[in-house]
């Protein structure tokens, strides 16, 4: 669709561009605002304040809710994989045309792998929430999946946010901020290390605070100083949730989630 | 100023009705006299109707001049049979011949859609990845729905140059092509090359000619039929291209042709836009003049009866008709599916995992 300057461009009509300019909110255009947002029922039935507390209060409701995996608490977890890696043993290779095929085919099996760690040590389910496979060079695919998980812990009760205030805090899952040096290879190990850490310090903020959530862990990797270009440094940060009293700062709760990393597992 | 509104909105409408052919003005014209009129910009260049033929570009005519049954042309086939030939080794095709004329014909895609269905391993690939990414990500997506019943394209070539010993190279860019040849008397084919990226044929053809085929699709060290994008149209992506995004995209169709007319080069004696005929869509080319207005023409040879000489690639189907190909189909990508998954389809689209407790 041309917006009133290009067609403007093309047609070279004044008088033309004046009464488009005139029609464009009529249509909803060149407000970028549709007719969902408009007639939809919340916005029709509340006020803009009452509006956007009640998306709040679902999105409170939605972070907190500990009894499935959605889409508000993701991971991104990234992956560079060959067709070896996907192959059964003893599975011979397929043709070389097919080989994307067998990489998308299978990349939902290697993200759920993933699944398998971060149940193992942070969550109580994770499920696939999108996957894309990009092609690289030198038989080389990048997976990006995103998997949804319910974080370990008792749900949280939302129903009355006025008592509390919602609270995020990004912790440096790395101590010393150098990450753990590892094989390119064996990069789950030192995730599975960093989701235990992101439990560690959500546990901490529950017991002092009465809530936390892991919201998502971002993770980063960057060469080493050795010869080996295969070694790798893997960095993490967590984005933790909570519900605390309103007295509480954040700086509280940052110092609460690092004394986590002195808690015995 | 109500008058002033008044006159304001009749010629707002005057302007519309005129704009956009409102009221079928333009509809009521007969065709018009240049045929270069009918044609659009695509992609990948010029596309025309079933109703023009392409030359030497940018030439191009009327079918009505060139063939004396042209309402034959958009009629449905059926195909007696097909035969399988293999492909050239090492990208390498035979040398022209002292005393041979290249005929170089090339374009995108046909125009045309041929009585022929074919599936190859690559189509269906493609398909499933469509079909996994979007059911990964939440669209619920019948498989069926992927399943494209697409006809091999077609492009009828017209032979009327009686003067040369023609070396025929058929190419096309972005996916197979059946080319239906059509000779006038006394014209000579000494040789056809057949370079596509896809599935591709030739009919009416006398078997006694040699043809050698190429399909790049699956000879990923061969490089792709490409035109030099300069002599191309600009096209209206119908969206903003930044300057640096539209300087990239010509320097890399710069890149591609410039390999390709390197390659061609080494294997045709001439670069690869000499004397170029066809455009980028087309349903018909000419190799030679156009009949004089008092000579005959040349009868167009419908496909029925006849086989199609066809690339032997990694081809799982390929039918005259779309019922049994749509049949077949179901159960090929099904049975790929399976294969590509593991034996384990279910794994493509995994149920939630949850904590041994």
């Amino acid at each position: 669709m041309l917006d009133c300057g290009q067609w403007f461009h093309k047609k070279l009509n004044l008088i033309l561009f004046a009464v488009c300019l005139h029609a464009m909110p009529l249509v909803g255009h060149a407000s970028g605002i549709t007719s969902n947002d408009i007639f939809s029922e919340d916005h029709a039935t509340l006020s803009g304040r009452e509006y956007v507390l009640t998306k709040k209060a679902q999105h409170m409701a939605a972070l907190f809710d500990g009894t499935a995996p959605n889409g508000i608490r993701v991971i991104e977890f990234r992956q560079t994989v060959r067709i070896r890696d996907v192959m059964l043993k003893d599975e011979p290779l397929p043709p070389r045309h097919l080989r994307p095929l067998y990489i998308h085919a299978r990349a939902s099996k290697i993200a759920m792998s993933e699944c398998e760690l971060i149940v193992q040590q942070l969550a109580n389910h994770c499920a696939l929430y999108q996957i894309d496979v990009q092609k690289r060079s030198e038989g080389k695919y990048l997976l990006i999946a995103q998997l949804a998980f319910n974080t370990l812990g008792h749900r949280i009760d939302t129903s009355h946010p006025d008592n509390s205030s919602y609270m995020d805090a990004m912790v440096d899952l790395s101590l010393n901020n150098e990450g753990i040096e590892v094989h390119s290879d064996h990069l789950h190990t030192a995730r599975a290390d960093y989701y235990g850490r992101a439990k560690m310090v959500c546990d901490a903020v529950r017991k002092s605070f009465g809530s936390c959530v892991v919201e998502t862990i971002y993770f980063e990797t960057r060469p080493t100083v050795g010869n080996d270009p295969r070694r790798v440094y893997l960095t993490a940060r967590a984005q933790l949730g909570a519900l605390v009293d309103q007295t509480v700062t954040l700086e509280q709760l940052r110092r609460v989630a690092a004394s986590g990393f002195l808690t015995t597992p | 100023m109500q008058k002033l509104v008044f006159a304001f909105v009749g010629l707002l409408v005057g302007y519309l009705v005129l704009e956009y052919d409102v009221i079928g003005m333009a509809g009521s014209n007969a065709t018009p006299e240049d045929p270069s009129q009918l044609l659009v910009v695509g992609p990948d260049g010029h596309e025309a109707p079933g109703t023009i033929v392409a030359a030497d570009a940018p030439k191009v005519f009327f079918a009505k001049d060139i063939f004396d049954n042209p309402d034959q042309l958009t009629a449905v086939e059926t195909l007696a049979d097909f035969e399988f030939v293999e492909q050239v080794e090492g990208c390498r095709f035979t040398p022209p011949s002292v005393g041979m004329a290249l005929a170089n014909v090339q374009v995108a895609t046909g125009g045309g859609d041929s009585s022929v269905y074919a599936y190859s391993e690559t189509d269906m690939a493609n398909d499933l990845i469509d079909w996994i990414s979007a059911t990964t990500n939440g669209q619920e997506t019948d498989i069926g729905e992927k399943i494209a019943l697409r006809p091999v394209g077609k492009v009828n070539v017209a032979v009327t140059d009686s003067t040369q010993i023609l070396y025929l190279v058929l190419q096309s860019s972005q996916s197979g092509v059946i080319w239906h040849i059509h000779k006038m008397p006394e014209t000579r084919i000494a040789r056809v090359a057949v370079i596509a990226n896809g599935t591709a044929g030739v009919i009416g053809l006398d078997p006694a000619i040699p043809v050698e085929y190429l399909d790049v699709s699956q000879n990923e060290q061969c490089v792709q039929p490409d035109r030099n994008p300069r002599a191309l149209p600009d096209y209206d992506y119908g969206r903003e291209v930044s300057r640096k995004e539209s300087y990239d995209l010509s320097r890399q169709r710069d890149m591609r042709f410039r390999q390709y007319s390197t390659w061609f080069l080494s294997q045709f004696g001439v670069p690869s836009e000499t004397t170029l005929i066809g455009i980028a869509k087309a349903s018909h080319v000419i190799v030679g003049p156009v009949p004089e207005a008092d000579a005959p023409r040349l009868s167009y040879v419908p496909m029925d009866g006849q086989t199609v000489r066809v690339t032997k690639n990694d081809l799982v189907y390929i039918s005259p008709s779309p019922e049994a190909a749509t049949t077949h189909a179901l159960s090929a990508y099904s049975n790929l599916l399976e294969q590509a998954s593991g034996g384990r389809v279910e794994t493509i689209t995994p149920a939630p995992i949850a904590r041994d407790q």
